[in-house]
Formats: structure tokens, sequence, C-alpha cells
């Protein structure tokens, strides 16, 4: 009885979504806007009532214009989900405004706080009592995000937490391609990478990258402090398909017909300074300065 | 309300309330079954009827059960809610002494807390109690987290979870949460507990109790 009661109840439920569903979705179209252009950057998000984004202000640094937006989801009562729990995160966007054309240069991650735009400033107004601490310069405070002449900063230090900026360009080219092929090192905005040059081996057409990842701050923390590759791309007809790397030393690298120079100090063996690729394309392992290294999937 | 499972069950579909609630279980941990209300623990033991130490988890059930959480019954098709102990203690003991905390520190676990705290995330729902416990990985949290959590605790973006990645996540991304750093990154202070526990959650929605839901949330976990 109670199941047949709760089967009713659950029908009524989902009616009356569906009914209300056309007037809450008319208040957002999630495909215009700044939601336009998450999506363009892979930004992914809930298109739903649970989300929402505002403009807060606008800062001028450097000679350029950025649109600071605020970000909000706050999962409602009515999603399903596996406990009461009922999740939530929030954000900042920085936008970059020329003439009538906006460009979406990334988020920070921030906390449930509200937040004001003065001058080179975003002030987050965390209550009375709050830990704030000190800022990641060029911010003083930890409270609040300072640009400077090169835009927004790409580390900042909220209330005694880090983060890092979520940048779009980190998100699209390369950097999409190796997320999708699940690159194992970061690619956020601290990896670099740099084409070097181009090979042709076996009928098909390589592109080598030269990719290196610091860390920044440099932490004590038992995760990853720096890592540099060698990158090989196949060049195909709807455009790159990551093909797998090579762990290298920090030392820059050039393409010389069908072999990679890896330019290590004077005495290195000869060689072990390059990584030569055949009819089969990039060789399996290479005997390299620092060892033998793997070709890595 | 909409849950995942058991929403036929009168427990799932009450609002968070303070304590004092619907939601508080009797003082004895109760099987969810009501025969404790004429059965004794022996009875129940030789009906094979579990009583608050997950033994009926499975065949075997925990080597080191911990007591069922109020509310959140570990017999009949609650069962699976035991399942976990054995690996919530053994992170719980990983994560104090990999972070240096004993008794008395802010950030100090124990396994009861942090049941209790799994149960708030996903103890109405087998599956996600068994992939993701935490829900540490909850793809929604992604765009805003996530280059954090790529960073601090090497998760990935739709990575399939088990409770072997989820749980010493979920417990290292709440340290992170609680961790007090300096512009050189090194860590100089904590939080208190609640604050902690509060900032993992982070929705700051007002629930119908007029308290913030991360309020609500870090009482339901701390109460039982």
């Amino acid at each position: 009885m109670r199941k047949n009661r709760s089967g009713v109840l659950a029908g009524l439920a989902v009616a009356a979504c569906l009914l209300a569903a056309p007037a809450a979705l008319a208040k957002t179209d999630f495909h215009s806007g700044i939601w336009a252009l998450m999506r363009a950057a892979h930004y992914e998000f809930q298109a739903n009532e649970d989300t929402r984004a505002w403009h807060e202000g606008t800062i001028l640094a450097g000679g350029r214009q950025y649109e600071i937006w605020g970000y909000a989801w706050e999962e409602s009562e009515k999603r399903p989900r596996p406990g009461r729990a009922r999740h939530a995160s929030y954000g900042v966007f920085v936008l970059e405004r020329v003439g009538k054309k906006l460009t979406l240069l990334g988020a920070y991650p921030t906390d449930s706080v509200p937040f004001k735009v003065h001058d080179r400033t975003i002030k987050f107004e965390y209550p009375k009592g709050e830990y704030i601490g000190e800022g990641f310069p060029p911010s003083k405070k930890g409270d609040e995000i300072v640009f400077d002449d090169n835009g927004p900063p790409s580390t900042i230090l909220l209330s005694g937490e880090f983060h890092k900026f979520d940048d779009a360009a980190h998100r699209t080219g390369i950097w999409r391609i190796l997320d999708q092929a699940g690159f194992r090192d970061p690619t956020s905005i601290d990896a670099k990478a740099s084409q070097i040059g181009s090979i042709g081996a076996g009928g098909k057409q390589y592109e080598i990258w030269r990719y290196s990842f610091e860390e920044f701050p440099k932490s004590t923390d038992p995760v990853l402090h720096e890592r540099y590759r060698i990158l090989v791309f196949e060049r195909a007809q709807k455009g790159l398909i990551y093909s797998g790397s090579y762990i290298t030393d920090n030392v820059p690298a050039h393409v010389e017909g069908q072999a990679i120079k890896l330019e290590f100090p004077a005495g290195t063996p000869p060689g072990n300074d390059q990584i030569v690729f055949d009819d089969k394309g990039p060789p399996a392992k290479v005997q390299l300065n620092l060892g033998e290294r793997l070709f890595e999937h | 309300m909409s849950w995942i499972g058991e929403a036929d069950d009168a427990a799932w579909q009450a609002p968070v309330t303070p304590p004092g609630g619907i939601l508080d279980a009797p003082p004895e941990a109760d099987t969810g079954s009501g025969l404790s209300m004429v059965m004794d623990k022996q009875q129940m033991a030789d009906a094979g009827i579990g009583q608050g130490g997950g033994a009926s988890a499975g065949p075997a059930g925990p080597q080191h059960p911990i007591a069922a959480i109020p509310g959140y019954p570990e017999t009949g098709k609650g069962a699976w809610r035991a399942g976990l102990d054995d690996k919530i203690g053994a992170n719980v003991d990983s994560y104090n002494a990999r972070h240096g905390l004993k008794e008395g520190d802010p950030l100090y676990l124990t396994p009861h807390l942090v049941k209790s705290w799994i149960m708030e995330e996903s103890g109405g729902d087998q599956s996600a109690f068994e992939s993701d416990p935490m829900q540490v990985n909850k793809h929604a949290d992604w765009k805003n987290t996530g280059p954090d959590k790529e960073r601090i605790l090497g998760l990935t973006e739709n990575q399939a979870m088990t409770p072997d990645t989820s749980l010493p996540a979920g417990l290292d991304w709440f340290y992170d949460r609680g961790a007090i750093h300096d512009e050189r990154r090194k860590v100089t202070g904590f939080r208190d507990l609640p604050t902690a526990l509060g900032r993992y959650n982070a929705n700051s929605t007002v629930d119908p109790n007029g308290l913030p839901h991360y309020q609500n949330y870090t009482s339901e976990i701390l109460g039982r």
C-alpha cells in the first residue's frame, strides 16, 4: 500500500516537474552568453536551476579589460543522490573583453562567500572569525585576488587554501587531446608545451612537442614536483592523435631529420642523446643519458 | 526530496532536522527490523540477525566491525552498510599516521566518525557506497574542484572509483580543506573539525531549519 502511494506521489512529482520545467528553463538559456563560452572551453556544468552565474564587476589591468563573473552550483533537495549530503561548488570566472568580443580566460575555485570587485581586486567577504591569513603575491591578504599587469594570477591563497587558475587554454588544443588520451601527468596551468618539429616515418607524419611541468610554488607535499617529456602526436586527417611520450631530463630538444636530439651536457655517451624514428615510427625504448626510457602510451 | 534507492523507506524521506528530530535513532543500535522489540540479543544472533556490529555484511562479516550508525540499519537489505568496516578502519589508521595526527588533534579521525560521514554521503545507495563512498569524485563538483583534486589527490575526471581510491582520496581532501597553508605552501595550522567537515561539503544554501546546509551536514555527522 505504501509503495503504491509512493508511486502515485512520485508520478505526481514527475508530472509537476515536467509542468514546471519550461518556466524554470526559460529563466536561463544555457546555450548562450557565458554558458556558450564555457561549453566551448569544455567547462562542464549542470544545465539546470542548481547552476547560476552572474556578472560581478570589471577589472582594468595592464591595458586590458577583464569581466569578473561569479558561478555557483548548489545541488537542490530534489536531485537524486546517494546520501543526505547535498554538494555545492563555487567559483569566479575571468573573461577578457576586446571591443564587443568576450573571451573566457579561466576560473578560480572559491569558498562559498560573497565577493565584490574593486579596482584590480576581487575581495571576498569572509564572516567574522573565519581564518583569512596571508595572500599569495601580488595579493597581500587571504581574502583577495589581486590582478597585476599580467592579468589574473596563476596561483591564489584564499583563507589558507591554495588554488590554481583553471585556464581555458589548458582545456583546449593539445591539452584536451592529452586529457582525452588519459595522459598521466598534469595538464593544468603549470604545464607547458611547445612544438619542436615534425618527423615523417613509415608513411606517417608525427608532430614532436616538448612538455614540462614544474609545480608552483614548490611544496613539500608528496606530489609530483616536476616532469619533462618528449610528446609524440600523429597527424591524422581529423587532427592530432596522441601516440605516446618519453620521460627526459630538463634539457632543450630539437628535431633533425628522423631524430629528436636532446641537448644534454657535454660528455654524454654517443647515441645516448637522441630518439631515432624508423619505419615503425617512434622506438618502443631508447637509451638516453639518464638511462633506458620506454615509449609510454 | 528524491533519493536513489530505498525511496520507500520512511527514514530516507525525512528532511534534515536538528538533533532531536525524527531521524534520531533509538539509544541502542536498531536492526531496522523491529525484532529487537521482541527478541533479545542471543535470540537474534541465533536467528542470524546481526545487531549493530555489521556481522551480516557477508558470510564472514568484517574482522573489525564498526558499530552501525543510528538511522542506517545494517541488517536485511541494509547489510551492505557494514561492508566497508575493515577498509574504513584501515584507511583511518593510515590517514592519521600519514599526517602524524593523534587523538586530540583537530583533524584526527576515528573509524566511527568516518563511517557516520560516509553514511551522510552515500548511505542511501549501495552502488554509490560500493564505488565512491566519500563522493569525492562527484562529476558535478569537478568543474571547480577538479584541478585541485587532480594535483593533490591524483584523481582524474570521470575516473571509475572504488572504495580503495575513494577512502584515501576523501580523507586527504578533507585534510586539505582543514589545513591552513602559508604562501610557501607549508601547512601552518588547522581549522577545527566541524569547520573542516563543513568545508568538505561547502554547500551554503539554507536548509528548511534555517541553517546553512554545511552546518546541518556537520551536525548530522558529529551528532551520531
